[in-house]
């Protein structure tokens, strides 16, 4: 479908629904928040109904989301060891190699058997859709790198991380898209690092932005888009075909694994709608995850939970952050979003649109690493965070343009515009609304007493029901904790018993992150929303000791 | 993975569809029980905390395994009978009906010990006690001379005489003292080698000052005088319907301050002043009788018909009570007049939103801080709650507990009367020494007297040793700390 997404130009009724769109998502965490207390006024028996009601839907949802996050770190876990350039090649000589699997059991790992499991259903479902994937040899990767200010060191590591996938090295072209309105001194170095990295890929191109271009605001995506082009023309002089291409989107800060290209190419190899799809790892934010204060590794942590747990609904995933993507299809897009700062989310849905509902995001049983926000002192970093979290929950600007979208839409079913729309709402809504709600309703009941409700049996039960599953949800947040020790990196230096107990203790500061740092960014992110007070981007303060 | 998460979804989902309904009835009383025909019974509750905590509880004669505080849930409708028990304490027992989805509550049940602890804290005898209203001092009278007048620190617990060993006054007689709320500034009036004498005593100084003020007085004996803060600046005396203001550092009157006031009452660091018409208001310090209406209207003449002098006293920001000469109790909430007369005094609670005042044999409890709003025509105000009818001759009384409990010296026996709906019950603490006072504070828990056989001073636990209920520190408390600054 052919449609612009974009809110930039719009005149009448689309002006109208678009106005409309922006305002929901606002007016509706306002209403859930302030109205909760209005109603504890006004009709105390019905709030606590809904209070308990909710609480129950909130305690069980926690659950249900703690043991998909186990699940989804088993899956992870699982593909620990998957050696992805042995199943690239086995992919190059399918017949064959799905006889010589078929001989394989796995051995005594479960973990082998499992992974083996499903990789052999996944060969099953390619050589049934007979759309067999180029080979490896044939298939090339775009990274783009945007700069900006972040430091030339940071980007050193990113492209070292990429130069770390030695074997597949040579068929990927870095494009480093440096902003032309960053220092003459920064751009001297990314320069340099080109220079000293170039010989390790296939090229490794410098493409300055110019500033201003008309019809594109000061936003990542601009910068991205435009080396993106560049690129594009340097694919047709070597006559490459687009639809051989995975074209990645890094963070400056991001760091692969040397399997991590692997991994990407075996997905995009055998996923039979490859050119019809994103490719989502799973980002976590671990390179200085011990050099930043306590609250600001709290943050991260559950940030990179919250993406563990969205990549097992593939169905629902949205692009987020790093990712990657069918050049072709970014091509026939139009490239990403260039006036919308959440771009990366933004690309998903320009897609979906675009192909009529005939796209979808594939998560990569694979992590990429990048920096938690520090700022130096603690409150530059809170302040920094606020800022970046602020940005992250601006993708409410989908919002209205997705529904725009879906309103004029033949092709794209009913169901399946309603099961992401309403995913969509919900997820910005409950981001904002959510934490304060839960702050809030442990309060109610003191609102409420001293009237007559407090001579009832009701006041008294949800008071002791709110006790009940406040202390059951510490449950949930436990196994957080047991899997953040899992999952997180060695740390660097050795720490006393004192500093570990403290680190322990940092998770108590979950209420005020979920209320500070997480909720009220999102409310205010919504509220400019609604009074159509654009954001422009703003690169998050980051520290590395490298 | 995706069909494990879906079949997880729709667990959870049904899991919530059945749990949900199924707790909202349990939160709204409903259990399942064959006691009843249809299988399900709305309950009530009954919610009790007690001070000390940790007492045995019976309900309906059966025992129960939860100790105070608790709630008793799953109650069905009808009457219990409550006991609360436990050991050196005496017991509790209350009759309550319980009705469905209601909750009866019991939160400020205060156990009295069996046998109260006493303490003597000065082994003389005394005739009588003052205390000094808002502060930690108690005057000890042996006798009207004022060499046998001591101050009594019951914070510190420490003593000493008012009068510094060696001073001209020792054969000096009291006739009168005045005291202001929250200070510890006293005025004696008193007879001296056939003289009428006026002494200001700073009592929180380590040794009690004493100044002699009687040539501001040359007009005699005013009919009120008050003052504001701890170590005033100025008093101001009536004298029929005029005001005079006293400067105590420069030992000068101003003699027409205001003039045609039927009361007065300070606030603040300003005077208010009450006339037929109008309420004015000037600052202490005004070199002219600048004065400010604040009020005005014919409804004034009407509220304040009664002749004579009223005392006006702020027992808060908003709520100010007008006292007159005939014992009427007038307030600025709705309806206004709230005792025609008769009213002996009152004692505002700690957060000045309360008041317990006494005529002879009533008691009565007026909450200035309720305001529900009601579907009536008329704007609703405080009501009166007569708490006691049938007293003898009360003369004190003093909130205790967070204003739960009230302790009232009826004749020479303290008593102390819980203030809950539903429950008066009335119990007997101590006896006094003949027509003596007594103190009590919230802020120690402790009961002042005089000990009834030798007239020592004594005091008691009333609140268990530990616990103390400030309370909201007071709005005069904070107040009169700023005057003080």
């Amino acid at each position: 479908m052919k449609f612009v997404y974009s809110r930039r130009g719009l005149k009448g009724k689309d002006m109208f629904f678009q106005r409309v769109f922006e305002v929901l998502p606002g007016l509706t965490s306002w209403f859930l928040v302030l109205g909760i207390i209005a109603v504890s006024f006004w009709k105390p028996i019905i709030s606590s109904i809904l209070v308990i009601a909710f609480l129950l839907g909130w305690l069980l949802r926690l659950f249900y989301l703690t043991i998909i996050l186990m699940l989804s770190y088993c899956r992870l876990s699982l593909e620990k060891n998957t050696d992805w350039l042995a199943r690239i090649r086995g992919l190059d000589r399918l017949d064959v190699y799905r006889k010589e699997l078929s001989r394989l059991g796995g051995g005594k790992d479960w973990a082998n058997k499992l992974s083996l499991w499903a990789h052999k259903k996944d060969l099953e479902r390619l050589k049934k859709s007979g759309n067999m994937p180029p080979r490896s040899g044939d298939i090339y990767h775009l990274v783009v790198i945007p700069v900006i200010k972040e430091s030339p060191e940071v980007v050193r590591s990113n492209i070292a991380g990429i130069a770390s996938n030695t074997v597949l090295a040579k068929q990927i072209l870095i494009t480093v898209a440096l902003e032309s309105r960053a220092q003459e001194s920064m751009k001297e170095a990314i320069r340099q690092i080109a220079a000293e990295w170039q010989q390790h890929f296939m090229d490794l191109l410098v493409v300055e932005h110019p500033d201003g271009l008309p019809g594109e605001a000061r936003v990542k995506g601009a910068n991205t888009s435009y080396a993106a082009r560049i690129a594009a023309a340097y694919y047709e002089k070597k006559h490459i075909p687009f639809k051989n291409i995975i074209v990645s989107c890094f963070d400056a800060d991001t760091v692969v694994s040397p399997q991590y290209f692997s991994c990407l190419t075996y997905s995009f190899m055998i996923s039979p709608d490859r050119q019809r799809a994103s490719f989502q790892p799973i980002p976590v934010y671990y390179n200085n995850i011990w050099e930043v204060p306590g609250f600001a590794r709290v943050v991260e942590i559950g940030s990179s939970f919250f993406q563990l747990v969205e990549t097992t609904d593939p169905e629902k995933l949205v692009t987020f952050s790093s990712h990657s993507m069918s050049f072709q299809a970014l091509v026939e897009v139009g490239y990403w979003p260039v006036d919308m700062i959440s771009d990366d989310s933004g690309i998903f849905w320009k897609s979906y649109l675009y192909f009529d509902g005939e796209y979808r995001v594939i998560p990569l049983p694979t992590t990429l690493s990048m920096d938690v926000v520090d700022a130096g002192a603690w409150w530059r970093t809170v302040v920094s965070l606020y800022k970046q979290k602020r940005r992250w929950a601006w993708g409410v600007e989908n919002f209205p343009l997705v529904m725009r979208g879906f309103m004029k839409s033949k092709k794209i079913s009913l169901y399946n515009k309603l099961r992401l729309g309403f995913k969509l709402f919900e997820g910005h809504i409950t981001w904002a609304a959510l934490p304060f709600l839960l702050t809030l309703v442990g309060w109610l009941p003191l609102i409420s007493s001293g009237n007559e409700f407090s001579s009832t049996v009701l006041y008294y039960s949800s008071s002791r029901l709110t006790q009940i599953i406040f202390s059951l949800s510490s449950l949930a947040l436990l196994s957080t904790v047991v899997l953040s020790i899992w999952l997180l990196p060695k740390k660097k230096k050795k720490f006393s018993l004192l500093w570990n107990l403290i680190h322990f203790l940092e998770w108590l500061l979950v209420p005020a992150i979920l209320v500070f740092l997480s909720a009220m960014p999102a409310l205010d992110a919504q509220t400019r929303l609604m009074f159509n007070r654009r954001m422009e981007f703003w690169v998050s303060e980051k520290r590395r000791l490298l | 993975m995706l069909i494990l998460r879906k079949i997880l979804f729709y667990i959870f989902a049904s899991v919530y569809l059945v749990l949900c309904p199924l707790i909202i009835l349990y939160a709204l009383g409903y259990i399942f029980t064959p006691k009843v025909e249809e299988g399900f019974a709305k309950t009530g509750l009954i919610h009790l905390e007690t001070l000390p905590e940790g007492a045995s509880i019976s309900i309906a004669n059966k025992h129960s395994a939860e100790k105070t505080p608790a709630t008793i849930r799953n109650l069905l409708a009808g009457k219990y009978e409550i006991r609360i028990s436990l050991r050196g304490y005496r017991p509790w027992i209350q009759k309550v009906v319980v009705e469905p989805g209601k909750a009866v509550a019991f939160d400020k049940v205060l156990l009295i010990r069996e046998r109260l602890q006493k303490k003597t804290l000065i082994q003389e005898s005394f005739a009588n006690l003052f205390p000094v209203s808002g502060t930690r001092f108690l005057l000890l009278m042996k006798s009207k001379k004022i060499k046998d007048f001591f101050v009594f620190d019951w914070k510190s617990e420490a003593s000493r005489p008012l009068l510094s060993e060696g001073s001209p006054l020792e054969d000096a007689e009291l006739s009168r003292f005045y005291m202001s709320k929250q200070s510890p500034f006293v005025l004696l009036q008193v007879k001296w080698n056939n003289a009428v004498k006026f002494l200001g005593c700073q009592l929180d100084k380590e040794k009690p000052e004493i100044k002699d003020i009687s040539r501001l007085f040359l007009k005699g004996e005013p009919s009120e005088i008050r003052w504001e803060g701890g170590a005033p600046d100025y008093l101001f005396a009536a004298y029929g319907d005029h005001l005079y203001r006293f400067d105590l550092e420069k030992m000068i009157v101003f003699p027409n301050f205001l003039k045609k006031i039927q009361g007065f009452g300070l606030y603040k660091g300003k005077v208010y002043a009450l006339r037929s018409f109008s309420i004015v208001r000037l600052n202490f310090n005004a070199k002219t009788s600048q004065e400010t209406v604040v009020e005005k209207g014919s409804f004034l003449e009407n509220l304040f018909h009664e002749s004579g002098h009223y005392k006006i006293d702020f027992l808060s920001r908003n709520t100010i009570c007008f006292l007159g000469k005939n014992g009427a109790l007038l307030a600025n909430v709705l309806p206004y007049r709230f005792i025609e007369e008769g009213l002996k005094g009152y004692q505002e609670d700690a957060a000045g939103k309360k008041i317990v005042f006494w005529q002879d044999e009533k008691l009565g409890i007026l909450d200035f801080s309720r305001s529900e709003r009601r579907r009536e025509i008329f704007e609703p105000g405080p009501e009166i709650d007569w708490a006691l009818n049938d007293g003898t001759m009360i003369e004190q009384a003093y909130f205790v507990y967070d204003a739960s409990h009230v302790l009232f010296r009826d004749q020479d026996e303290v008593m102390m009367l819980a203030l809950r709906r539903g429950d008066r019950s009335l119990q007997k603490i101590v006896k006094l020494f003949r027509n003596s006072s007594m103190f009590y504070s919230d802020d120690t828990g402790r009961l002042f007297y005089l000990e009834p056989n030798t007239g020592y001073l004594t005091s008691t636990e009333i609140l268990p040793e530990g616990f103390s209920f400030s309370g909201v520190l007071s709005e005069f408390e904070k107040e009169t700390k700023e005057v003080l600054k």
